[in-house]
């Protein structure tokens, strides 16, 4: 059985800099990612403005993406990619790691500790309970931004955008730059939930609205997209009925939250926060199971890679010295 | 004069029933509106008049429903009424025609069970679906259960298809290889008052032969199901109910039913049909010699020696159009929220709570363990004019949820992954119709439908067989002859998910496909996924697929998965990427290449 | 006498600066209040005079696996050439493989900017 010091789960940001750190200070590390490529999220955040901290330099998420997928090949660190880990158990020394590969079938792998570095996913529609038809042409920013940036689609002609997240904020600018009508930003807050330079450069440089205390109740059309109903709010973002107003539009982009993905931590039973829907950790980035580290947007939703980045330098380290530790006590 | 056509099997004199066609009339105008009037059509009741709301139109209806007439044919007008009902359109013979022994218009779970039953004989038969798939109605919009039985009114014909379609699927999921859970269902009461009711459910049982049947005290209640809020007092326990997948088990019977011969027609629609009789009586009988179907590309005619109407919610319309119709259907509306497999613990089998139904036409509309391990809140019950408008509404769904939440603890709003409506095709008489037209030798309806219509699809199937081969014999004077090359057993795609690690280790061995997780939420793989693409009937839409093998059905909603699902649909049956589709027609994903065409180019 | 005040929020680093700036309309000087750094500073008075951006899209690909590659400009170009930038990089199509830092399109527009590739490309990767 092959075992190893420590197993990170998730090739992004956090992954790739948990494992290189837990390399570099000697460790026995396993990268396993489920996609094709190593880079999670950044091989589609095409924009820049990434690495100011961390590299003092702007990048875009390729770019920072290729740094460490670069150092993390130089190491020589192993690496599974389309691997998909199906179950975590708790051993007398550590960890079983059940994982599913097309080349070597399922594996079941050993070590002492986990690192989950498995992103965020973002919140749907359907969890805000945008009611009416299910055509198609309703779709999440990332997904936006998966089709329009690697498979070269444009997912609408003329869209609206609820939320201002950092996501749909910047798919606002690139659809624009793509030829799509965007008609407007709508949020159910009275500030745009992006960064102020977000706003500024990818709505006011293309003079595209933002509406505050506005959101989506009802989508229309039964094969595509034809309308969306909108509907201002009161301050507990509650719908203000009688407000409602039809908007002509074959897309609806949503960027209204991004939540950690913890189906595999919750496996072992790791204890989650149900503020920030990550796991509860120590200072040290371990949560309540001893072995099990968690870092980056998996832990809770970053504003910045470069913050993704340090934080799972941390979680490496102090799983260096839990592993460490545990050498010791073993003899 | 009309009295004699319905010879010994009307049970009333002519006298008898048009005193009380106006004894209902005079109720109408009364309690309605002034302007309804009744009239006889055959054995039913017709009612016309004009009101300002349909719930006036379906209430009339309903008032009507509890007379003797047979059904109720229901054309109040009201302003919004899609009930103007008109199929003048007898077209001429079309310059291209095709034979058919059987023709069943509709392709939903009734359709293709009644298909898939009669291709054990050597029959040409065809099913008519106007869609583009199997089960997009109703059939993959329920919540899946196989009812026990107990809820249909004693004598009723639900009541007796419940019970034996709930015997027989049994042997279908086998044959068919799509799992059911009998998870048992609970039926739970909050006063101990009610206990008085256990000695009917007793004898109600016993009459109908449901086997299974158990009271449970308190105690028990709360054993099965832990996460029960406090206040129920004692409960019954159908151990003869179960749950699995409505849409995989649609899809396998029409699959079983190609693969031994059956003719899928899928973007077909029935526009008419030529009777020819056309003043057909229940002596001097019609049959329908023509139908006329349009799809994609063409107008052409179909010959039938039988025509069996499956067409849902739209089955008075078809009836209509051969001229026949004795029946209304006035569809009713189900909302139904589903919860994320995380708080599966939370629920282990079907839960009815009594006296607090949502409304008193539903069937535990309550909270049920999907097979997949979804929670399920619902269905509602909501009277709608419009046969296939499936917009959700916000209200009615948080009136629904703050009704049904409340009853287990620990489950929340924020767990929801997605709500959908499905419509009942309901009659007034609020029963099945599975019968040999009486004034045409060669139609055979199969209508009102509704719940436990997919618990009982089986057993109408198999009554509908026994009608087909007497009408078979009436028509051509000889008998159905059995196909010898019958098989019964359709290959199931493999579900990953669910295999060993021993399994899933040889599978990727012999398919490598099957080690590549696509759907990340539900776990399916892409060797799931390209399997689905090359099954009896052509799959090539997002939602095709996730009616097969649930990509997409996740807490993500496909997010992750849709673009990964489309590259897989292009390489595999080289469908251009901006062509793809989420459920065919208009429904493209994308609205083209970027830098192809738009505004700046 | 100074020309008005203009308001602008900085987008050279993610904290978004909000930044008054003002021009003397005789000297020609600009004076820039709220900035936390040097380049804030920099930014603001070339906003005012030219604003700039970096443009950051994809090109399309002779790879059926990959049909676009993520690209930037090697520099800033003037805002309103963002447009007919997009427009005129529509037609390219890259020969792959591309190695991250190639120079996919010399002298954009004769803005001075070459466009080059944020990613590295290989086949069937």
């Amino acid at each position: 059985m092959n075992y190893y010091d420590s197993i990170v789960i998730g090739g992004g940001p956090a992954g790739l800099a948990a494992a290189y750190q837990l390399k570099i200070e000697g460790a026995k590390v396993l990268i396993l990612e489920r996609e094709a490529r190593l880079g999670g999220i950044l091989k589609q955040c095409i924009h820049d403005g990434f690495g100011l901290i961390e590299f003092n330099k702007v990048l875009t998420g390729p770019e920072y993406a290729d740094y460490f997928v670069n150092a993390v090949k130089s190491t020589k660190i192993d690496i599974m990619t389309k691997t998909f880990v199906t179950d975590l158990i708790k051993t007398e020394k550590g960890f079983h790691v059940t994982i599913v590969n097309s080349q070597t079938g399922v594996q079941i792998l050993s070590c002492k500790t986990i690192i989950l570095a498995t992103g965020c996913r973002e919140r749907t529609n359907k969890q805000l309970f945008i009611t009416g038809d299910r055509p198609a042409g309703v779709y999440t920013a990332g997904t936006a931004q998966y089709m329009v940036n690697i498979e070269g689609l444009l997912p609408c002609n003329r869209c609206l955008i609820l939320g201002s997240g950092d996501i749909g904020l910047i798919m606002a600018r690139r659809l624009t730059l793509e030829g799509a009508k965007v008609i407007g930003v709508y949020e159910a807050k009275d500030t745009a939930s992006g960064l102020a330079r977000n706003v500024q450069q990818c709505l006011l440089d293309f003079e595209i609205p933002i509406y505050y205390r506005k959101t989506v109740i009802e989508v229309h059309g039964r094969e595509r997209l034809k309308s969306v109903t909108v509907a201002d709010v009161d301050e507990q973002m509650k719908v203000i009925y009688g407000t409602e107003k039809e908007v002509v539009c074959d897309g609806l982009i949503l960027s209204v939250g991004l939540i950690p993905e913890n189906e595999i931590a919750e496996k072992l039973s790791v204890a989650i926060d149900p503020k920030t829907n990550g796991p509860i950790v120590d200072g040290q980035m371990m949560t309540c199971i001893p072995g099990v580290f968690s870092c980056g947007n998996a832990l809770k939703v970053f504003d910045l890679v470069d913050h993704v980045t340090a934080n799972a330098r941390i979680a490496a380290k102090s799983a260096l010295k839990y592993i460490q530790k545990e050498s010791e006590t073993d003899g | 004069m009309q009295n004699q056509m319905y010879g010994k099997r009307d049970i009333y004199s002519s006298r008898r029933r048009n005193q009380q066609r106006a004894k209902l009339e005079k109720k109408l105008k009364k309690v309605i509106d002034g302007s309804i009037n009744c009239s006889l059509y055959m054995d039913s009741v017709r009612i016309t008049g004009q009101v300002d709301t349909w719930q006036k139109v379906v209430k009339a209806g309903q008032i009507a429903a509890k007379t003797n007439f047979k059904e109720v044919i229901n054309d109040i007008f009201f302003k919004e009424n899609s009930q103007n009902i008109q199929f003048n359109e007898r077209l001429a013979s079309t310059a291209r025609y095709e034979n058919w022994d059987i023709a069943i218009i509709g392709g939903g779970i009734i359709g293709c069970a009644i298909a898939r039953e009669l291709s054990k004989y050597d029959l040409k038969i065809c099913i008519i679906e106007k869609e583009y798939d199997v089960a997009i109605h109703a059939s993959s919009r329920n919540d899946g259960m196989i009812h026990p039985g107990i809820a249909s009114p004693l004598g009723s014909l639900k009541s007796k298809m419940n019970i034996r379609g709930n015997a027989l699927y049994e042997k279908v999921s086998k044959e068919l290889e799509v799992p059911i859970n009998w998870c048992g269902s609970s039926i739970l009461f909050k006063t101990t008052s009610s206990k008085l009711i256990w000695p009917f459910f007793w004898i109600k049982a016993k009459l109908i032969g449901l086997k299974g049947l158990e009271y449970m005290p308190k105690k028990s209640v709360y054993q099965r199901e832990p996460h029960l809020s406090e206040g129920v007092k004692w409960g019954v326990l159908c151990k003869r109910a179960g749950v699995t997948s409505p849409y995989k088990m649609t899809v396998a019977y029409a699959e079983n039913a190609i693969e031994n011969g059956v003719t899928l027609k899928l973007n077909a629609k029935v526009i008419g049909m030529k009777n020819i009789n056309k003043d057909a009586t229940l002596i001097n009988k019609g049959e329908i010699s023509e139908i006329y179907v349009q799809d994609q590309t063409e107008k052409y005619t179909i010959k039938p020696k039988i025509v069996i109407n499956a067409a849902g919610v739209y089955s008075d319309l078809v009836a209509e159009m051969a001229g026949d119709r004795f029946f209304s259907i006035h569809p009713r509306k189900g909302e139904v929220v589903l919860f994320d497999k995380k708080k599966a613990d939370l629920v282990n089998g079907i839960l009815g709570f009594m006296g607090d139904r949502s409304s008193k036409h539903t069937k535990g509309g309550g909270i049920i363990k999907t097979y997949e391990g979804n929670i399920l809140v619902g269905p509602n019950a909501l009277e709608t004019f419009e046969r296939d408008n499936y917009e959700t509404n916000r209200a009615t769904i948080d009136e629904m949820l703050r009704l049904k939440l409340p009853q287990i603890k620990g489950l929340d709003m924020k767990d929801d992954i997605t709500f959908f409506t499905g419509i009942r095709a309901s009659t007034y008489k609020e029963d099945f119709i599975i019968e040999a037209s009486r004034q045409l030798k060669n139609m055979i309806h199969v209508a009102g439908i509704q719940s436990p219509g997919f618990a009982s699809a089986p057993a109408i199937a198999e009554r509908v067989e026994k009608i087909c081969d007497k009408m078979y014999l009436e028509l051509t004077s000889q008998k159905m002859v059995q196909d010898v090359n019958f098989n019964p057993n359709r290959k199931a795609i493999p579900n990953f998910k669910e295999m060993s690690l021993e399994e899933r280790n040889k599978m990727i061995a012999l398919r490598p496909e099957y080690g590549e997780i696509i759907c990340r939420c539900e776990e399916i793989s892409k060797g799931e996924i390209l399997d689905a693409l090359h099954t009896p009937i052509k799959v090539d839409t997002i939602d095709g697929v996730k009616r097969r093998v649930r990509a997409g059905m996740g807490r993500c909603q496909g997010g992750f998965c849709m673009p990964l699902v489309m590259e897989i649909i292009h390489s595999e049956l080289g469908v251009s990427m901006d062509q793809i589709t989420k459920k065919s027609g208009e429904s493209k994903i994308a609205a083209h290449f970027t830098k192809d065409r738009g505004e700046n180019k | 006498m100074d020309e008005p005040m203009n308001r602008m929020i900085c987008i050279v680093c993610p904290k978004g600066c909000q930044m008054m700036v003002q021009r003397d309309a005789k000297s020609g000087s600009i004076k820039v209040t709220g900035n936390a750094c040097e380049k804030g500073a920099l930014y603001a008075s070339e906003e005012l005079l030219h604003p700039v951006r970096t443009l950051t899209t994809t090109l399309k690909t002779d790879n059926p696996i990959h049909p676009r590659i993520s690209v930037k400009t090697s520099g800033a170009i003037p805002k309103e050439q963002l447009i007919p930038a997009m427009q005129f990089l529509n037609d390219f199509c890259v020969e792959t493989p591309v190695e991250i830092g190639t120079v996919l399109v010399e002298n954009l527009l004769g803005l001075n900017v070459d466009v080059i590739a944020t990613m590295t490309l290989k086949e069937g990767e």
